[in-house]
C-alpha cells in the first residue's frame, strides 16, 4: 500500500534529527570558539542564548559591525545574563581570521569555529547575518533576520533579536517568532 | 564593467537576438564596485523619447553583469536582498515591475536556493502621463540591488533621462520596441489569458503557523471548457530542470520547494509539480492566504511563463485541520535515467562496456603490449599460457575492486567523485607516467621482471612471469578509466548512484569485460598456429611497444601541464629521469648476476621512488582559473547552468559538453568532430550557443550535471533546442560528424523552415 509505505517513509524522516524549528527544543550541540573554549548548548540551561551567524567579508555583516549593532546589543543583553555566540561557518574561516577580526572590530563574544558547516546545516543557517535565539529551557524561540532593514537606510529599524530577548526576559512571546533572514548566503565548503 | 570590449565579446558570443540599443550618456551607471571593477551596469530605457499624456508608456531598467553574477528577483529565496526600482516622475504614475521569469540558483548541494538573474536582465515597468502634463520630464530611477558570485556586492545607480510630454501620439523607436518585446515575452501572464489551467492541492484541509505540509500543483491546457471534443495540449515543465519550473513568491511566512513532477494520464497532456512546505510559528497577517509565484511550461515546442495565484487555506494555531490523502500528493522524484536500470542490465552494459573499452584509444598501448605478450606465449605449453590469461583477469579484477572501494570509501567520507576522477589528482597521474616508464624501459631489455637470472639468457623467446601478467592487467585499468565508452557510461552511472556493494558489481563486470578477450584468446588452442617462430623480430617488436608507452607518457605530461603548470610539469620530466637512472642501475646489477644485491637495490630504489614522488610539488600549484583554462579551449564557453538557460530562453539552441584534459576519448572526438569545418559552420549557422564544462579538475557543479543524466564521467554531449530545454539529446561517448550535424539540424528551431 501507498500509504503505509508513506507512513513508514515518515517515521524515517522523524527519526533523523530534525532542523532547528520555531517553538521546538533547540538542537544540541557542542562547539568550540577561537581560542579553543568548547561551548555545550545542555551546558547553558538557564540563560537565553543568542547564535548570530557571521562572516566578516559579507558587507552585511560589515555595516552592522561598522555600526555595531551586534557588539552593542550583545553587551546590553550580557548584562542580563544573555549568552551571545558569534558562529562562523565558512569554508575557509580559520581561529586566526576570527581573532584578527575581533582584534578589529573589539568585541568580546566568542565565534564558534564551523568551517565543515555542521553547525550551520544544524540549524539551517542561510545568511550572514541569521540569528537565533534561544530561551532558558533550551527552546528555539526565535529565527530570522538582525532587524527590519535589509537595505540599511531605515531612520530607527526594529530590532528583532533585542525585542525578542527582551520579551523573553519578560517571560513573553517573541512577536514575531520568524523573519526572513537577508544578506550574503553563508559560504559553506 | 571591466572593459566595454569585453562586455562586446561576450555580446557578440551570445549572438543575442536583439542586442541592447544606445542610450544617452546620463541615462548609464555602474554599481557594486568591486576593487577597480563595478559588477553591474545599468542602462535607462523608454519606449520613445515622446509621449502622450493618458497613454500607456514603458520605462525599463537594463541590468547586464559580470560573468558568474546574480542579481535577485522579486523573492530573492533563501539569502540575498530583491532587487528595488524607485522611480521620480513628475506628473506620471508608475506601475509594478514587470519581472521576468526568474532562474534558480543552488548553493552548498542545494542547502541554499535563491531566485534572480544571471548576465543580463530587462525590468520594464508602465507608466502614465497625467492629462494636462507637457513640456519636457526628467525621468529618474534609483536602482538598489545586491549582486553575488560567491561574495556579495550591494549596489545602487542613479539614472535619468529627459522625457517629451506633448499632445501627440508618440511613435515607439523600434529598436527599443523590439528590445522590450523579447524581455515582455518572458514576463509571466495570467493563465487564463493563455488558456492554461492550474489547481492546487494539499496535505491539509487548513495550514496552521508551523504546520509542515506537502502540496500539488496540477497544469492543464484543455482549452475552452464545455467544448467538444475536449483537446488537451501536451504540456512539459518549461525548465531543463524540471525543480526549477516554479518559483514560488515569499507566501507570508511559507517556505516552498519544489520536490518532483510527473506526467500523469489522469492530467491528460498536462503534468503535475509535487512541492513541499512549512509555515513560520507566526500567525499569518492575512488569514486567507494565496500560493503565488512563476511557473515555466514548454507547451508543444513553446515556452509559455504563466503567473500562479491560488487559495493556500490558512488556518489559527491549534484549530483542528484534516490530513488529506491524494494521489497527486504522492512524492515522485524527478526520473534520473540510470536509477531506472535493471541490475541485469546495468551489469549487461557494464561488461559490453568493458569489452568495447579495449577498443578505446587509451587502452591501446597496453593492449599492444598484451597482443605482443600472446605473440610470446604462442609456443607455450597450454597450462602455461592459461595461468596467464587468468593471471591478466585477476590483475584487472583486484585493480577494479581497489578502485570500486576507493569510490566508495571516499563517498562515505563524504567526498563523491566520477569515473577516472584520479586523474584529477596530479600525483597519481605523476605515478602512472613513473610506472609506464618503467614498463618501457622494461620492454626495452634494461632489466627482466624477476630474478631469475638464467631466464635474461632466453629473454625475448621464453616465458616471462605469471606477475608480469597480473601487472598488465593492472596497468589496463588504470590507463583504461579515463575513458568511457558506449554502455560504460551508463553503467557507471549506475554505479555510482547506488549502494557500495552494486559499485563493487559494476566495476568488476567492467574489469571482465575487459579482460575478456585476452583471456578467451588463451583458452583457444588453434590460435598459435598463426604465429611466426620467436626469433629477433619478437625483440624489435617489444622495443617498438616501448616507445608506445613512452608516447602515452608524453599525453600524461601534458596533462600535468595543463593541470598544475609548466613547473610541475619539468619536476615530474626530471623525476621520471631518476626513475629511469634508478631502473638502469637495477637491470646491470641484474646483468651482473648479483640477485640478492640487485634484490635489495630493487626494494631501496622503490622507496626512493615513492619518497621522490611524494615530495613533487604538483599537488599546490594551482596556476589557472577555470575560465582562464577554458580560453584555451577550442570551443565555447565556461558552463554555467544558469547561463544555459538564459540561453535557451532566448530562444537559442544550446550545445553542452563536458570534457577533460585526461579523456582521450574527449579529445579524439573534438579533434575529429568539433574542428570539422562542417561542424563549425552548422554551430554558427543555426544559431547555437555553446558551453563547455571542463572536468580536468574536480568541479562539483560539473559532478551534479553529469548525475543528472546519469552518467558519472566525461564526455557527454547535450544538444539544447529552445523548445524543448528540459528534454535534451544525450549524444553517444564516440561522435562523428554526420550523427552531430543530424543533431544540430533536429534541436536548431530553424529546422522546419529548412525542409521547405
Amino acid at each position: 500500500m501507498n500509504g503505509s509505505i508513506v507512513s513508514i517513509l515518515t517515521l524515517l524522516l522523524a527519526a533523523t534529527p530534525s532542523p532547528a524549528t520555531v517553538g521546538k527544543p533547540a538542537p544540541d550541540f557542542s562547539a568550540v570558539d577561537e581560542t579553543g573554549a568548547t561551548y555545550e548548548l545542555a551546558k547553558l540551561r538557564g540563560q537565553a542564548v543568542v547564535l548570530e551567524w557571521t562572516n566578516p567579508d559579507c558587507p552585511f555583516v560589515e555595516r552592522h559591525y561598522s555600526a555595531d549593532t551586534m557588539e552593542k546589543l550583545a553587551k546590553t543583553l550580557g548584562a542580563s545574563d544573555v549568552v551571545w555566540l558569534a558562529v562562523n561557518s565558512t569554508h575557509s574561516n580559520t581561529p586566526a581570521d576570527t581573532k584578527a577580526w575581533k582584534a578589529a572590530q573589539g568585541f568580546a563574544y566568542p565565534t564558534l569555529q564551523d568551517a565543515d558547516g555542521t553547525l550551520g546545516h544544524l540549524y539551517g543557517a542561510r545568511t550572514t547575518p541569521h540569528v537565533f535565539v534561544i530561551d532558558g529551557q533550551g527552546v528555539l524561540r526565535y529565527a530570522g533576520a538582525i532587524d527590519d532593514d535589509p537595505n540599511g537606510k531605515a531612520a530607527a529599524p526594529v530590532n528583532y533579536v533585542g525585542n525578542a530577548v527582551a520579551a523573553l526576559l519578560a517571560s513573553g512571546a517573541p512577536d514575531p517568532s520568524e523573519t526572513k533572514p537577508y544578506g550574503c548566503s553563508v559560504k559553506y565548503k | 564593467m571591466r572593459s566595454t570590449l569585453a562586455c562586446l565579446l561576450v555580446w557578440l558570443a551570445a549572438g543575442l537576438a536583439v542586442a541592447a540599443p544606445e542610450v544617452p550618456e546620463s541615462a548609464v551607471g555602474v554599481g557594486a564596485s568591486d576593487g577597480d571593477n563595478a559588477r553591474v551596469e545599468a542602462r535607462l530605457y523608454v519606449e520613445s523619447d515622446t509621449v502622450q499624456p493618458g497613454q500607456k508608456y514603458r520605462l525599463g531598467v537594463y541590468l547586464t553583469l559580470d560573468r558568474g553574477w546574480h542579481v535577485y528577483w522579486r523573492n530573492s529565496g533563501q539569502s540575498g536582498i530583491p532587487t528595488k526600482l524607485a522611480w521620480t516622475i513628475d506628473g506620471a504614475e508608475v506601475g509594478p515591475i514587470q519581472w521576468p521569469f526568474p532562474e534558480v540558483f543552488r548553493e552548498a548541494d542545494g542547502f541554499i536556493t535563491t531566485f534572480g538573474y544571471a548576465h543580463e536582465v530587462l525590468l520594464l515597468q508602465d507608466a502614465v502621463f497625467a492629462p494636462g502634463v507637457s513640456g519636457e520630464i526628467e525621468a529618474r530611477v534609483h536602482a538598489e540591488f545586491l549582486v553575488c558570485e560567491v561574495q556579495c556586492i550591494p549596489g545602487e545607480v542613479h539614472l535619468q533621462r529627459t522625457i517629451r510630454v506633448e499632445d501627440a501620439p508618440a511613435l515607439a523607436d523600434p529598436e527599443t520596441h523590439a528590445f522590450f518585446e523579447e524581455w515582455a515575452a518572458r514576463v509571466p501572464r495570467d493563465p487564463a489569458a493563455l488558456g492554461v489551467e492550474l489547481e492546487a492541492v494539499y496535505s491539509r484541509s487548513a495550514i496552521r503557523p508551523g504546520d509542515s505540509f506537502r502540496a500539488a500543483l496540477a497544469v492543464r491546457a484543455c482549452g475552452e471548457p464545455g467544448a467538444d471534443p475536449i483537446t488537451c495540449a501536451t504540456l512539459r515543465p518549461g525548465t531543463r530542470d524540471a525543480s526549477s519550473a516554479f518559483v514560488p513568491d515569499r507566501i507570508d511566512g511559507v517556505e516552498l520547494e519544489t520536490t518532483g513532477g510527473r506526467s500523469p494520464e489522469f492530467l491528460a497532456g498536462g503534468f503535475l509539480l509535487t512541492l513541499s512546505g512549512r509555515a513560520s510559528a507566526d500567525p499569518p497577517a492575512d488569514p486567507n492566504g494565496r500560493l503565488r509565484g512563476v511557473l515555466a511550461i514548454d507547451r508543444e515546442g513553446a515556452r509559455q511563463f504563466v503567473e500562479v495565484d491560488l487559495p493556500l487555506p490558512r488556518a489559527e494555531a491549534g484549530a483542528n485541520v484534516l490530513a488529506l490523502e491524494s494521489p497527486w500528493l504522492e512524492p515522485v522524484a524527478f526520473e534520473n535515467p540510470a536509477r531506472d536500470l535493471p541490475l541485469w542490465r546495468a551489469l549487461l552494459l557494464a561488461l559490453a562496456g568493458g569489452l568495447i573499452l579495449n577498443l578505446m584509444p587509451c587502452v591501446l598501448p597496453v593492449l599492444a603490449i598484451k597482443v605482443f605478450g600472446i605473440a610470446e606465449l604462442a609456443h607455450e605449453r597450454r597450462g602455461v599460457v592459461i595461468r596467464h590469461g587468468l593471471a591478466y583477469l585477476a590483475g584487472v579484477l583486484a585493480t577494479m575492486l581497489v578502485l570500486a572501494l576507493v569510490v566508495a570509501s571516499l563517498r562515505a567520507a563524504g567526498t563523491s567523485v566520477g569515473w577516472g576522477f584520479q586523474f584529477q589528482e596530479p600525483l597519481f597521474v605523476a605515478a602512472v607516467a613513473a610506472v609506464l616508464v618503467v614498463f618501457a624501459l622494461n620492454l626495452f631489455g634494461v632489466f627482466e621482471i624477476g630474478f631469475d637470472a638464467t631466464r635474461l639468457a632466453s629473454a625475448g623467446e621464453g616465458a616471462v612471469g605469471a606477475r608480469r601478467s597480473f601487472f598488465e592487467g593492472l596497468l589496463a585499468v588504470v590507463v583504461a578509466t579515463p575513458c568511457s565508452a558506449p554502455f560504460l557510461g551508463t553503467a557507471v552511472g549506475f554505479a555510482f548512484a547506488s549502494p557500495w556493494p552494486l559499485i563493487v558489481a559494476i566495476f568488476l563486470a567492467i574489469g571482465v569485460g575487459l579482460a575478456l578477450p585476452f583471456v578467451l584468446v588463451t583458452l583457444v588452442p588453434t590460435w598459435a598456429r598463426f604465429i611466426p617462430r620467436g626469433g629477433s623480430w619478437m625483440l624489435h617488436l617489444r622495443a617498438g611497444l616501448g616507445f608506445a608507452l613512452l608516447g602515452t607518457v608524453v599525453w600524461l605530461l601534458w596533462i600535468m601541464g595543463r593541470s598544475a603548470g609548466s613547473g610541475a610539469q619539468t619536476a615530474l620530466l626530471a623525476y621520471l629521469v631518476v626513475v629511469a637512472a634508478g631502473v638502469w642501475i637495477f637491470g646491470a646489477l641484474q646483468r651482473a648476476e648479483l640477485p640478492g644485491v640487485a634484490r635489495i637495490a630493487s626494494v631501496s630504489l622503490a622507496l626512493l621512488a615513492v619518497l621522490g614522488l611524494s615530495t613533487l610539488p604538483v599537488a599546490e600549484e594551482r596556476p589557472v582559473s577555470g575560465s582562464e583554462h577554458a580560453q584555451a579551449l577550442t570551443l565555447g564557453r565556461v558552463f554555467s547552468a544558469a547561463e544555459v538557460d538564459a540561453a535557451l530562453a532566448r530562444g537559442r539552441p544550446v550545445f553542452v559538453y563536458f570534457t577533460a584534459d585526461w579523456c582521450l576519448t574527449c579529445k579524439v572526438n573534438e579533434h575529429i568532430v568539433f574542428e570539422d569545418a562542417r561542424v563549425r559552420a552548422a554551430l554558427d549557422e543555426r544559431g547555437f550557443e555553446t558551453f563547455v564544462g571542463d572536468w580536468t579538475r574536480r568541479d562539483e557543479a560539473i559532478r551534479l550535471e553529469l548525475a543528472r543524466f546519469g552518467k558519472a564521467g566525461v564526455p557527454l554531449y547535450l544538444v539544447y533546442s529552445p523548445n524543448a530545454p528540459d528534454q535534451p539529446i544525450v549524444l553517444p561517448e564516440v561522435l562523428t560528424v554526420d550523427l552531430f550535424l543530424d543533431a544540430l539540424a533536429q534541436a536548431s528551431p530553424a529546422s522546419k523552415e529548412d525542409t521547405t
